[in-house]
């Protein structure tokens, strides 16, 4: 019974780190998408200004 | 997100590999009606809806390819005028590599990566569903640009400035409709990634995935790094339209020759971002029909890692007649050709996996032969290319195109036939007819090639590409080029009907229809694939 219920803590445990996981690895994937979008124009704007 | 909990939500246990697929069909719920495809955050649908609408813009692609051959079938001016011509070349070029070929390969990740590395979905389901959404938009503003005032932008697929900072309102729609295609194509790329890397069922570490999934992976890296490039570049050209900026502009101190720079970083990764997921594809159907286990599988993983990242080193070969130093046009040079390694080790390693294997030639096989002959072929006219003073002379003409439709038709293409027909009774649940298979194939190599392969004399005699006449010195391989172009056409028609009666009244498919195949949605589900799998994790030794 105890070992029953520590793995289904240790089951939802893993399940939130996926979970975590997952948002942290999508908010670093857009972040990379926007600086490369915005260092491009920012670093030719001094041409067009 | 959701779908990482998924499991706890159904609260099934079992131990047992094969318990899953029947388990699974007990809790086959699909929602009905339309609300099942629009509002669809299941990776199979999606799948599905992105190979279905690939196919439709590989058909409106191809009636442009089609109104470009009919024109060039004799000399002068007979169908087209030349405007509406140069606008037939752009949106072609632009709907078959945003809208036919990429999507293919997207619907390719949708479907399989779940099943191949044993997770229930995508790890943003709902992204997933906007990311395919946003396609349907930016096709119709692609071809909606056709009726805009001024006709279609013809300005080519490149998007070259100053053409398109002074072309007609149809290149607003066109930087919109790119802008979208690639909102989709960064959502889809992040999803992949996020899914292979936190997904993973337990035991199915990197260097166990399927070759599939690390081309994939790959991929998507790719895409993130190069569409917002991409991105930016039609900013630009949109911001020099009607925001006053001087980017591209040489009047108002800016450069255009810039944009090709940009655009090329951008353009040489496009260019792998199609046909990596194609080795891929290659990579499973060859050692499924030689009975034996993909010979090489880490040095695979390095080359397509190495090939990846040599390609944002390579851009400026697109561009060697712009005028640069000629220091600069040696390391393209040089650095263009040493792709050719890692290429060369995927193609011995293909040729070394059928090695002494009981090997059959069913039609995925025929296609992955295909593809490895013809794109070995366009592999070796690219390095021909890549040789600063012959590119100089061939610059733009009919070679290129030869060489382009090689890589990407022979290539792209022909691998993506061989993954449907491979995966097809897998996701339908039905086989396909094995002699029309057939003829679909043969028709489609003999075509292609009556098509393409005389561009390459076409090419080296000086025929200048988007022109849509030509000297007379050229009749006769335009007309054969024209010829093969509607055969080709033609046969692409016997494709849909073979996948249509595949669906309708195939004989019913197993659940390991190929023998040699091995990864887990041969091993662990029935055909078809259950709408919901893996919903619990497979058990992996």
């Amino acid at each position: 019974m105890t070992n029953d219920v520590n793995q289904a803590i240790s089951e939802e445990a893993r399940q939130q780190q996926i979970k975590r996981n997952i948002r942290l690895t999508g908010a670093a994937l857009w972040l990379i998408v926007a600086v490369i979008f915005f260092y491009m124009i920012a670093k030719y704007y001094w041409i067009a200004k | 997100m959701s779908t990482a909990t998924h499991d706890h939500a159904h609260g099934h246990s079992h131990d047992g590999d094969h318990a899953h697929g029947h388990d699974d069909h007990a809790h086959d719920h699909k929602p009905a009606g339309m609300m099942r495809w629009f509002g669809s955050t299941n990776h199979k649908d999606i799948g599905t809806m992105y190979l279905w609408f690939s196919f439709s813009m590989f058909m409106v692609g191809g009636v442009m390819a089609l109104i470009i051959r009919a024109e060039l079938f004799q000399p002068g001016l007979q169908i087209v005028r030349p405007e509406f011509f140069n606008s037939m070349t752009t949106y072609h070029g632009l709907i078959m590599v945003f809208g036919a070929i990429m999507p293919a390969f997207v619907g390719f990740a949708n479907w399989l990566i779940p099943m191949q590395i044993g997770a229930p979905d995508m790890a943003f389901p709902r992204m997933n569903n906007l990311s395919f959404w946003l396609l349907p938009p930016a096709a119709l503003l692609l071809i909606a640009a056709q009726f805009a005032p001024g006709g279609g932008a013809g300005v080519g697929w490149t998007m070259y400035a100053p053409l398109t900072t002074q072309a007609g309102p149809a290149m607003d729609l066109t930087i919109f409709a790119v802008h979208i295609l690639g909102m989709s194509s960064i959502m889809g790329s992040i999803n992949i990634i996020t899914t292979i890397l936190n997904m993973r069922a337990p035991g199915m570490t990197l260097m166990k995935m399927p070759l599939f999934c690390w081309t994939w992976l790959i991929t998507a890296y790719l895409l993130v790094a190069s569409m917002p490039v991409l991105a930016g570049a039609v900013t630009m050209t949109l911001t020099d339209r009607h925001f006053g900026t001087n980017f591209f502009n040489a009047a108002g101190g800016g450069d255009p020759v810039l944009y090709q720079h940009i655009f090329w970083f951008f353009g040489h990764p496009e260019v792998y971002i199609i046909a990596i997921p194609a080795f891929g594809v290659i990579s499973q159907v060859i050692p499924a029909f030689s009975r034996k286990p993909l010979f090489g599988y880490a040095s695979m993983v390095y080359a397509t890692s190495s090939i990846a990242i040599l390609s944002f080193m390579v851009w400026a070969h697109h561009m060697y007649t712009v005028g640069m130093p000629v220091e600069t046009q040696l390391f393209f040079m040089y650095a263009t050709t040493l792709i050719a390694i890692p290429t060369g080790v995927k193609v011995f390693n293909w040729v070394a996996t059928m090695w002494k294997g009981s090997l059959t030639f069913e039609t995925p096989m025929l296609f992955a032969l295909g593809f490895l002959f013809l794109f070995t072929l366009g592999g070796f006219t690219g390095l021909v290319l890549s040789i600063v003073p012959v590119d100089v002379q061939i610059h733009d003409t009919y070679y290129v195109v030869a060489h382009f439709h090689y890589v990407m038709v022979a290539g792209a293409l022909f691998s993506a036939f061989a993954g449907i027909y491979f995966w097809l009774p897998k996701w339908t649940g039905r086989m396909y007819n094995e002699t029309l298979g057939k003829w679909h194939f043969w028709l489609s190599l003999i075509f292609f090639n009556v098509t393409f392969f005389v561009q390459h004399f076409l090419g080296l005699a000086g025929m200048p590409r988007r022109v849509p006449d030509y000297a007379l010195q050229f009749a006769e391989f335009n007309a054969i080029s024209s010829i093969g172009a509607f055969g080709f056409g033609i046969s692409q028609l016997l494709f849909l009907y073979v996948v249509i009666k595949c669906i309708t009244s195939g004989e019913k498919a197993e659940q390991k229809q190929w023998e040699g195949a091995d990864s887990l949605e041969w091993t662990h589900l029935p055909s078809p694939a259950p709408y919901h799998s893996f919903v619990t994790p497979p058990a992996l030794k």
